[in-house]
């Protein structure tokens, strides 16, 4: 039996990566919709040791590869559909900084990107990062490397206020 | 010493703005950033860097909630008891609220709220070892907690607030053994639970603060509680309601 609780607990966690595939709320949204249906769907097909998150996290990537696919063949460029990049309003506190780094962060090259957003925003371990993303864990590393460079120079000398001294 | 600076790597200065070195690799690499200003300008850039984008993160779903998967809508029991106890929250949050006008003078922290406030400054900002037992072993740590506080523990479960649990230690108190209960939120944010034998007898939530820190903290018939965070007031208040009827469902000593 599926169970939807576990998945549900997992959802913030699916958009967080979701956006950070598709660079875009709208498709975010469906893309996490697909992966939990899929997901229901092959339940009692998941391997015993995998971490739920890294299995959800490596279908969505396939689902998101596959779409993507899909679209280029029949050369259906979604003009019609309105894109929202992912930025915050203006009520949310400093969303300007924010609203700036996340630019940043979508401008990065996707690989880049998703080894960024797991490894700093959802904790996952190199190893976790490497099992996900079905690469080595020196990978994993240098592209997180190559993403905090291209970070650290788009945000100049400016350095956040929030900032708290390192001891 | 030299020759260990020496081998600092860049994936060493990865690793440790995600917290995944050992102790010893960590303080190798801490010896070099205080020997490196260059190198530690950039680590503090590179941590600010993260947290601003966890806070980002947090801020798009805060924003824009992922919907339930369509199966689940199917099943509203969760739901509803989800929205039952937010519901109980906000009536006691609000209850809270008043029972501590604002603007009274506090006290300096003594007692327990003190030894919970020094405990969660040690620990709270402790990246490799932020606690003794880790989530992963929530069984063990409940039995180990039960063994050594003397009294039914079970670990609270603060979802329903948006915390995960990180883990907890066992530590020492002047009087009784103490337990921390640390949780931390999406973006990273941590609060501590501090508890130990002996009450004050005074069920009503009280307040203490630091420059940095909040704290509110209670008492049952046998044990004395607190929960420690930089949170906003009314959010951590919330959090002291869903404890409190935690440990009174299941975990109330005989």
């Amino acid at each position: 039996m599926p169970t939807p609780d576990a998945l549900a607990r997992e959802a913030a966690a699916m958009k967080r990566y979701a956006i950070t595939l598709t660079r875009d709320m709208g498709a975010a949204e469906d893309l996490v919709q697909d992966c939990m249906e899929r997901a229901l769907h092959k339940w009692t097909l998941r391997r015993e040791g995998v971490p739920l998150r890294s299995w959800l996290f490596t279908m969505m990537r396939n689902l998101h590869v596959d779409g993507w696919r899909r679209a280029s063949r029949q050369r259906t460029v979604s003009l019609e559909d309105q894109e929202t990049p992912p930025q915050l309003p203006p009520n949310q506190e400093h969303h300007v900084e924010l609203n700036r780094l996340l630019r940043q962060v979508m401008d990065l090259p996707e690989d880049q990107r998703a080894a960024l957003v797991l490894v700093t925003v959802e904790g996952f371990t190199f190893r976790e990062a490497a099992q996900t993303l079905g690469v080595p864990e020196g990978t994993v590393l240098s592209r997180v490397s190559r993403a905090r460079a291209a970070l650290r120079k788009a945000t100049g000398t400016t350095t956040t206020p929030k900032l708290r001294s390192v001891k | 010493m030299s020759s260990a600076r020496d081998k600092i790597r860049e994936e060493d200065l990865i690793a440790y703005v995600d917290g995944m070195l050992s102790p010893e690799r960590r303080q190798e690499v801490e010896t070099y950033l205080q020997a490196t200003p260059a190198a530690a300008r950039r680590i503090e850039t590179d941590k600010a860097i993260a947290a601003d984008l966890r806070r980002a993160f947090a801020g798009l779903i805060a924003e824009a909630p992922p919907a339930m998967p369509r199966a689940a809508r199917r099943a509203p029991a969760p739901l509803a008891w989800a929205a039952s106890l937010a519901l109980a929250l906000l009536i006691g949050g609000a209850a809270g609220w008043f029972l501590r006008p604002g603007g009274a003078p506090l006290a300096p922290a003594t007692g327990l709220v003190a030894e919970a406030l020094a405990a969660h400054r040690t620990f709270v900002v402790e990246v490799a070892h932020p606690v003794e037992v880790t989530a992963q072993n929530k069984g063990h740590l409940a039995t180990w907690l039960t063994n050594r506080l003397g009294r039914r523990f079970i670990v609270p479960d603060l979802r329903l607030a948006g915390l995960s649990l990180v883990g907890g230690r066992l530590l020492p108190s002047p009087t009784e053994p103490a337990a921390q209960l640390m949780y931390q939120d999406a973006t990273g944010q941590r609060v501590t639970l501090y508890l130990r034998r002996g009450s004050d007898g005074d069920p009503s939530f009280r307040f203490a603060q630091t420059a940095t820190e909040q704290a509110f903290y209670w008492s049952d018939t046998d044990f004395g509680y607190a929960l420690t965070g930089a949170l906003p007031r009314n959010r951590l208040l919330e959090i002291a309601h869903l404890l409190q009827a935690q440990f009174e469902d299941k975990g109330a000593p005989t």
